[in-house]
């Protein structure tokens, strides 16, 4: 047993392991879906093997800093793993005006030990503004969003571009996706009016496609959707794209004719009437839930640390004199003198 | 060519060249001007800095974006970190004869045909952790470059012509375990760039590694020095073969930094 452990700890042990996991780092990009073993399997081998060195070769308790670095090592691949049970990840789109709701959730991906995704999760999406530069070249997002406080009061927080909104473990964070949409209202010739947007696709990067269908409510045949929209969109200087600077008439094309609505204006189709009652924008969102993240953080510079230490004990940083070969004497480093790194 | 910056960097580069010759000349008569050689290149590296310095202020933000950008602040970066190492090492002196050719072949030359076009930094460029990152990601690459000119010393003195020029240095197993020094000073710095990129990437898109092209090349350069000090732990590894896994470490190194986000469109979305 002592034996087998003593192989699983050696150091050609350690590389051979560290070559399996290269190539499968390789192969992981190459393919399209790789299996999830083809990583996982390297880290085992590589995690076992050091639990092996650990338990069969007490010279690497005399190496402090080695120690904490590759403790580290072992730390962040079981850290990864807890990620991955209990991740989720998915993403969003959301008007202005519209309360969150995880039923707006898309392309889900969790772990197994992550039940109910954002069910917790409550606020109200507020207005968008995204700054844009000459060129029309993208500039800093402010998407305001109100979340309850713990008194219950509402609180405005804003979400840029690198700045997530944090609710309950979950991280919101915005992207390039967002665009208009137009508040429609409903009232079926039987039943209760129902409001709603359609979420036309994302501006201005599909500039000259502002169009959708949408099905009423109990309708049977879908209904063509456009805008003819009008922004503050210029290509020679900067402007902000903001629903407040921003009007469109609704195009609804039928089979016979095509309507174009104002925003407050409705027409009487044929199982209700549609009333057009503004136009907001909507923000595309992605979300994530990983309760190790700050947990790996620590442990990566713990390890940093621990690496930087062993540099510093055992190969020195202080200058001293070392023999050149023509017998001068030449301040170096005793980096010099360490036998092996 | 007419951005104010351009002066500055023609005066850098001109610096650096001088100090190139300075350098091969003296290591090949067998005698190195030193102060001569480290005045050039503290020369060079504040003049490089100026030039950063002064498209930083006309653009409004740092050399993150362009090629231009990227080649002329790795030319300050390398210049930087081997100045010090030259300063602070005298026993690594004579490799500048091997590290300046080197600098101008991969990166000199190709800043003179660069445009210094304006560059628009993404949203997602303007967080701290984005400056962290490439900060210790050129003194990885510094620290790396310097072992390469020691390895570059060991293997050109197989050559009798150029083991005359380089006798004056330490023999080969001393500055073998200098590199190796040096390479384990880059790793550490090669680990905080994986660190501080995760943190950025985490802000920036909401994941703080995906294995993109480019994170996975930054990573098996991590592991090639992972396993290259392992080798060196486990087996009598050669000097020769030693001095080869320097240059292959700074070769994928290199492909990361110049390579993948150029080739890949999928590299670090938005970064290019």
């Amino acid at each position: 047993m002592i034996r087998l452990l003593r192989m699983l700890g050696s150091n050609k042990a350690a590389f051979f392991g560290m070559v399996l996991l290269a190539v499968a780092v390789l192969l992981n990009n190459r393919l399209a879906v790789a299996p999830v073993w083809l990583l996982v399997a390297p880290l085992a081998f590589l995690g076992l093997s050091l639990l092996a060195a650990m338990v069969s070769y007490p010279r690497i308790h005399r190496q402090a800093g080695l120690l904490v670095f590759h403790l580290a090592l072992l730390g962040l691949i079981a850290l990864a793993a807890v990620g991955r049970m209990t991740h989720m990840q998915g993403h969003f789109e959301v008007a202005e005006g519209q309360p969150f709701d995880p039923g707006l959730l898309e392309g889900v991906k969790k772990g197994p030990w992550h039940a109910d995704p954002m069910a917790s999760v409550v606020f109200v999406q507020g207005s968008v503004a995204v700054e844009y530069e000459p060129g029309i070249k993208r500039g800093k997002t402010f998407s305001k969003v109100y979340v309850a406080s713990e008194s219950g009061a509402s609180i405005e927080e804003t979400v840029g571009d690198d700045l997530p909104l944090v609710l309950d473990g979950y991280r919101i964070y915005s992207t390039f996706r967002k665009g208009f949409a137009p508040v429609l209202t409903w009232t079926p010739d039987a039943g209760p009016a129902r409001t709603g947007t359609v979420h036309m696709p994302s501006y201005p990067l599909f500039l000259y496609q502002q169009e959708n269908s949408w099905l009423p409510p109990g309708g049977s045949t879908p209904i063509q959707l456009s805008l003819d929209l009008h922004t503050a969109m210029d290509d020679k200087s900067a402007w902000t794209l903001k629903s407040d600077a921003a009007h469109a008439k609704l195009l609804i094309a039928l089979e016979d004719r095509s309507i174009h609505l104002q925003e407050g204006q409705s027409v009487d189709l044929e199982d209700g009437m549609l009333r057009y009652e503004r136009l907001v924008m909507w923000k595309g969102y992605n979300v994530i839930y990983d309760p190790t993240i700050f947990w790996m953080f620590m442990m990566a510079l713990l390890g940093v640390a621990g690496l930087a230490w062993h540099m510093w004990t055992k190969l020195g940083l202080q200058h001293r004199e070392v023999p050149a070969r023509d017998g001068r004497r030449r301040a170096s480093a005793s980096m010099l003198e360490t036998a092996s790194v | 060519m007419n951005s104010a910056e351009i002066y500055w960097l023609w005066a850098g580069l001109g610096s650096l060249g001088l100090a190139t010759l300075l350098a091969v000349r003296g290591v090949a008569r067998g005698r190195l001007p030193e102060k001569p050689v480290l005045i050039c290149l503290a020369t060079a590296v504040a003049l490089l800095a100026m030039a950063i310095a002064v498209r930083w202020l006309r653009l409004g933000h740092g050399p993150f974006v362009n090629l231009f950008e990227y080649v002329l602040s790795q030319l300050f970066s390398l210049g930087f970190v081997f100045t010090i190492a030259y300063w602070r090492f005298p026993a690594l002196r004579p490799s500048a004869a091997v590290v300046l050719p080197l600098i101008w072949l991969l990166l000199g030359f190709w800043m003179l045909t660069l445009e210094p076009k304006a560059s628009h930094l993404p949203a997602t460029f303007e967080n701290y952790w984005l400056w962290a990152h490439v900060a210790v990601g050129k003194i990885f690459l510094g620290m790396n470059l310097v072992a390469v000119g020691l390895a570059g010393v060991i293997m050109l003195r197989h050559a009798p012509v150029a083991a005359r020029w380089f006798s004056t240095m330490s023999d080969d197993g001393d500055l073998d375990r200098l590199a190796w020094g040096f390479m384990m000073a880059a790793f550490i710095f090669h680990s905080l760039m994986l660190i501080a990129g995760a943190v950025w990437a985490q802000d920036a898109w909401g994941r703080y590694w995906a294995w993109d092209p480019l994170e996975t090349s930054a990573f098996i350069t991590w592991l090639a020095m992972g396993l290259a000090l392992h080798a060196r732990l486990t087996w009598r590894v050669p000097v020769w073969l030693s001095c080869v896994a320097v240059f292959v470490v700074f070769a994928l190194a290199f492909t990361t930094f110049f390579g993948i986000p150029f080739l890949s469109e999928t590299a670090h979305k938005g970064a290019v």
